[in-house]
């Protein structure tokens, strides 16, 4: 299997987002693919994501980074970050972090748009 | 020896080569200036390619613009593209476009007079595998020549008076069998069709665009691929160096600690250090920063002095920590955290009190009981929030009595992994904990290690492990007769 892999569309509700399946892990290798993938779509003026994150089995501190990372780049663009699906183990870290205060997270596709559309509007 | 060899069977190589194309030339006079052009052409390509890849870096973009130009070039046409696959999604997308190659897709804009638009504008479009004739040719990895445009449904019908296809060639990038590619190229600048000599002349090229190509992008990964190894190797001697030379002596207590970053650091640390002139009580921190290579161990070098100037004569872990998260959230960049435990141990009162920013729980454990406490105020990880979210951060206060142990541990600990990537657990390690209360903060920690080394068999770990231990010694007589029972 391969380390860390995404597929990503748009979304069907409104408003318009950008919707990244992520699947492996993330660590300080894959963490990278990861940074520049998100980083394409930003430069092309999507700045709504949202992080299908149900298929990822383990994130580590640079991953959560680049979430938060993310977050704050969009928030400045006016757009918005939404997770969507944790898996049990992931929300356990992201809980222990106190990050689950920060984070919009979802846990259907139309409950995200709907988180999303709270901030923009 | 074996260099010689390989050059010996270099030249046989070429030898053959040269004797096969002259006695081709001989035997097929009209083909010989068809092959000698052919021939002649993707020398001077490879000439060219090699002198101005050297004095450019070896980055894709530009190597295949230089491809790309030349191409235009030598086969006359009025532009160019090079498409690349995007192994993400399966689609197509325009790297590189020369001259006024017209988009694919239909549109109406006037600005598309402009090269640099429309340049832009084609780059933008995707286009998925199978789909026209870019589609087509990166999926079925054949050339396609087509001159007559208006009867061939692959080819778009461009409504733009400047912007039309009159006649195009597309060829496959192929690297190791793999598609990853399609090089175009329209309209013969002459006005006349491009033939099955042009096509030929396209794919000839494509074969050492697409060598060149998988080159440069193997050279890319390499270099960033050393570079990371470099700056890993560079950061876990720096992380290092800034670990304690050895635990403090604080009486009536016994105190151990242990980091070991792994392959990725992850940047891991721990830090004792006396908090009032007095010596009454002892600062004691875990931290994992989440910055990896160079930049990570510059912010753990930071985080690690900041923490120490502002814990100065406060008692306070929360307010501590507060302070600590002020400086670091203007200081750090946006993808930057830390998790820490930051407690105070007052070596007169006995009592451990601390503060948890989004760090893993303290442990404790009685000397009579057989199970682990676990204490976990509230808390986020420093260097993400500003004040008032990080505002709702806890301290908490543990009695150290005799024989009482307080654990404290990072994540690299539980989530070591075995080589079917399972997990060592918090159970396991909170076990063990509770099983060995009786040895020493040394023992314990030495315990623990070897216990997850066997739980991993050696399996290289993706994160530190780090491990500080706190035992309120018993008197004598007490852990003589523990230690004989």
């Amino acid at each position: 299997m391969k380390a860390f892999s995404f597929d990503s569309r748009e979304s069907t509700g409104e408003p318009k987002c950008m919707i990244f399946e992520l699947r492996g892990y993330i660590d300080a290798h894959t963490v990278i693919e990861f940074e520049k993938a998100v980083q394409q779509v930003i430069e092309g003026g999507n700045q709504n994501i949202i992080l299908d994150i149900s298929g990822l089995s383990y994130i580590s501190s640079a991953g959560i980074g680049a979430m938060m990372g993310l977050a704050r780049k969009l928030s400045a663009n006016k757009g918005d970050l939404v997770l969507l699906n944790p898996s049990t183990k992931v929300f356990a870290i992201l809980e222990g972090l106190g990050f689950t205060k920060i984070f919009k997270i979802a846990s259907s596709e139309d409950e995200a748009v709907e988180k999303m559309k709270g901030s923009s509007g | 020896m074996n260099s010689s060899i390989v050059y010996l069977a270099i030249i046989a190589v070429l030898a053959y080569w040269v004797w096969r194309l002259k006695n081709r030339e001989r035997d097929q006079g009209q083909a010989l200036e068809r092959i000698a052009r052919e021939r002649k052409t993707v020398f001077m390509f490879l000439n060219n390619l090699g002198e101005r890849l050297t004095s450019t870096s070896m980055k894709m973009e530009p190597a295949l613009e230089i491809i790309m130009d030349f191409i235009v070039e030598v086969t006359d046409s009025e532009a160019g593209a090079t498409y690349l696959i995007d192994p993400s999604d399966n689609q197509l997308s325009a790297k590189v476009v020369k001259g006024m190659f017209p988009p694919l897709m239909p549109t109406t804009s006037y600005a598309l007079t402009k090269q640099k638009y429309l340049s832009e504008r084609v780059k933008r479009e995707r286009i998925p595998l199978g789909e026209g004739i870019i589609g087509e040719a990166a999926r079925t990895g054949e050339a396609i020549l087509v001159n007559d445009v208006a009867g061939d449904s692959r080819v778009p019908k461009v409504a733009h008076e400047y912007l039309t296809f009159r006649s195009i060639m597309v060829a496959p990038l192929k690297a190791r069998g793999k598609i990853t590619g399609v090089l175009a190229v329209v309209n013969k600048r002459s006005g006349t069709n491009f033939s099955q000599e042009d096509l030929d002349l396209l794919l000839a090229l494509a074969d050492q665009a697409a060598s060149t190509a998988q080159l440069v992008k193997l050279y890319d990964e390499l270099a960033e691929k050393q570079r990371i190894e470099q700056e890993l190797r560079i950061a876990h001697d720096f992380q290092k160096m800034l670990l304690p030379a050895k635990c403090p002596d604080v009486p009536g207590f016994e105190i151990a600690a242990f980091s070991d970053p792994a392959l990725e650091v992850g940047g891991d640390y721990y830090d004792f250090f006396h908090v009032d002139d007095a010596k009454r009580y002892l600062g004691v921190v875990i931290a994992d920063v989440s910055g990896k290579g160079i930049p990570g161990a510059f912010v753990m070098a930071m985080v690690r002095c900041t923490l120490r100037v502002v814990a100065r004569n406060n008692l306070s872990p929360r307010d501590v920590l507060f302070k600590a998260n002020d400086r670091l959230f203007a200081d750090t960049k946006e993808n930057v955290f830390v998790t820490m435990t930051y407690g105070i141990l007052d070596s007169k009162n006995r009592t451990f009190k601390f503060a948890r920013a989004g760090h893993e729980p303290l442990v404790t454990v009685k000397r009579d009981t057989e199970s682990v406490q676990l204490t976990s105020p509230d808390g986020i990880a420093l260097a993400m929030v500003e004040s008032d979210m990080f505002s709702f951060l806890q301290e908490a206060e543990m009695k150290m009595d005799d024989g009482d142990t307080a654990v404290l541990y990072t994540d690299g600990v539980v989530e070591a992994m075995d080589p079917d990537n399972n997990e060592y657990g918090q159970k396991r390690f909170f076990d063990l904990v509770a099983a060995n209360r009786q040895l020493s903060p040394k023992e314990i920690i030495e315990k623990s290690l070897h216990d997850i080394e066997e739980f991993t068999r050696g399996y290289p770990q993706h994160d530190d492990i780090t491990l500080v231990a706190i035992r309120a010694s018993e008197p004598e007589g007490v852990s003589q007769m523990t230690a004989s029972a």
